[in-house]
């Protein structure tokens, strides 16, 4: 009990140090705008079902934004991860498509926005339902396709760069001797190449949602976008109200870091295999 | 007439060759015309239930002869006879096993050895049940929950051979199945592929660069010179099981077989 008390002020120490020396710096300068008092940002982020200037509650924004994330993330897996398989698998369908995807590889998820934006305007999931009024088309217009896609964009690229990773890294043996034992193509795929390359898999996932949930909030900073964490953020710091900037900053990171976290705790006890079969 | 002449056919394939190589050539090829040519005009018969071990100097060719067996590899030129027939990729009554490990680290013991059963859709009950008569047969009963790294490198194989033997191959190819293992380990796992081999007497062809592994366990050692490789002798044992290396008749086998690979400079 004691032992964990310490461990566990042992590895906040950095995350008290930094709290201290923020208050320290907020109360010698007494400014809210360019530094707002710690409690205040504590008092937002401890009450987040209470509604901020006039945007509805904290938690609401960061529930917006995650079902966006899971939108355009969705997407990116099933995409990207049987594209990455079959490129792992055959050289020809990678020499394919390779150019294609190098190409756009190194443009920054954000750089799409103005293309996407002109493709897509301010359409939405709720434009395809056929809604323009009520309760649904609330929620369904909040899902604009032009953010979908940007999630989609940022989240692609690390999922299909591990899968093929995976996929290539089977060690050639477990394929010989599956041919050996008489497995159909089918049975490689199924058997052998996904369990084999899925500890890659579901990193590349892991690394993915950290991109798209990262691309999101950006997203939802420009202009067009009217709820979700990082239009609060924008929306706030125009109200000077950097308490809440800075609230919206942390739940941000809070949100991606519990994501991951659950992530690594189901990569720890589904592989555990591949740390041990070194 | 024509009766009797298909009957002795039978009686050829039965009692002469299990399989056999015919001319079988391999050239590798590699960059900028730079082939490599690993083996040249194998040919060799194999009877029914025999153990045939294949020495030579690395890069003599001797794992791509299994390879090719395996259907894992197209010789270049030559044929592989199986009970008659050509063969032309892998057959459900070849198995193979390799020296490196080659168990699927996420599948239990169990699992790992019914795999090849999975492959040809034998149901769970009959599944389970032969995979753990052939564990029992390498001595491995208690371990089936266990998972691939809790096991040592020995019972790794000894796993690989229950798996490659669960789908009742009539030929058993063993690429250097014991390489990786330390020298008292791999005498213990000779003895016991014997006592495996006379209790169920499957064919099977053994690449290894131990002549005294070959000794052991051979009815016939076919010796290969370098690269490319070709059969340089054949040496037939007579010797009754267990050999033992005391003998003198060992030592004088053993020791031709070392100077014929010495005349290679390897």
């Amino acid at each position: 009990m004691f032992k964990d008390l310490r461990n566990f002020i042992f590895i906040n120490t950095s995350l008290i140090l930094f709290i201290i020396i923020w208050q320290l710096i907020a109360l010698k300068l007494d400014n809210r705008v360019i530094l707002p008092d710690f409690f205040e940002v504590w008092k937002i982020i401890t009450n987040p079902f209470e509604e901020i200037i006039g945007m509805g509650s904290l938690a609401s924004n960061i529930l917006v934004s995650f079902v966006r994330v899971f939108a355009g993330y969705f997407m990116a897996v099933v995409t990207a991860v049987p594209i990455g398989i079959f490129m792992g698998y055959s050289k020809n369908i990678n020499r394919f498509f390779n150019n294609f995807f190098n190409l756009f590889k190194p443009v920054p998820p954000l750089a799409w926005v103005p293309l996407v934006m002109a493709w897509f305007g301010v359409s939405s999931f709720a434009t395809i339902a056929g809604l323009e009024t009520g309760r649904w088309y609330v929620y369904l217009n909040n899902l604009k396709f032009s953010m979908i896609f940007i999630i989609f964009i940022g989240g692609f690229y690390p999922i299909l760069t591990s899968t093929i990773h995976g996929v290539r890294g089977v060690r050639k043996i477990l394929l010989d001797s599956a041919h050996v034992l008489g497995a159909s193509k089918k049975d490689i795929f199924l058997k052998i190449l996904i369990p084999a390359a899925a500890p890659s898999i579901v990193n590349g996932m892991r690394i993915g949602l950290g991109v798209s949930w990262m691309c999101l909030v950006s997203a939802e900073m420009l202009p067009g976008s009217l709820s979700g964490v990082g239009y609060l953020i924008t929306h706030a710091y125009s109200v000077a109200r950097t308490d809440i900037v800075i609230a919206g900053m942390i739940s941000i990171g809070a949100t991606g870091a519990l994501l991951d976290s659950i992530f690594q705790a189901f990569e720890r006890r589904k592989f555990k295999w591949q740390k041990l079969s070194k | 007439m024509a009766e009797t002449l298909k009957v002795k056919n039978i009686m050829d394939i039965k009692e002469e060759n299990l399989i056999e190589f015919k001319n079988i050539s391999k050239t590798f090829k590699g960059e900028n015309n730079n082939n490599v040519k690993a083996l040249d005009d194998f040919s060799f018969k194999i009877k029914n239930g025999e153990f045939i071990s294949v020495v030579g100097p690395s890069g003599c060719g001797k794992s791509t002869i299994l390879r090719i067996a395996a259907g894992l590899l197209d010789a270049t030129s030559g044929e592989i006879f199986f009970k008659g027939s050509v063969l032309e990729s892998t057959h459900d009554k070849i198995g193979m096993v390799f020296q490196e490990y080659s168990l699927l680290p996420w599948r239990n013991i169990l699992d790992n050895t019914a795999l090849g059963l999975e492959f040809k859709k034998t149901g769970l009950k009959k599944r389970v049940e032969t995979a753990r008569y052939y564990l029992n047969l390498v001595g491995l009963e208690g371990f089936e929950q266990s998972m691939p790294h809790e096991l040592s490198g020995g019972m790794q194989q000894r796993v690989a051979i229950a798996r490659a033997m669960a789908t009742d191959p009539e030929v058993l190819l063993m690429d250097e199945p014991f390489g990786a293992l330390d020298a008292h380990t791999r005498s213990l796992m000779q003895h016991e592929l014997l006592k495996i081999w006379e209790k169920n007497k499957k064919t099977i062809i053994f690449v290894t660069h131990s002549v005294d592994e070959a000794v052991y366990l051979s009815d016939k050692i076919i010796v290969m010179s370098k690269r490319p490789g070709k059969i340089k002798k054949i040496f037939d044992i007579d010797k009754k099981r267990p050999r033992k290396r005391k003998d003198i008749s060992w030592g004088i086998l053993t020791s031709e077989i070392f100077e014929l690979l010495q005349d290679d400079g390897s």
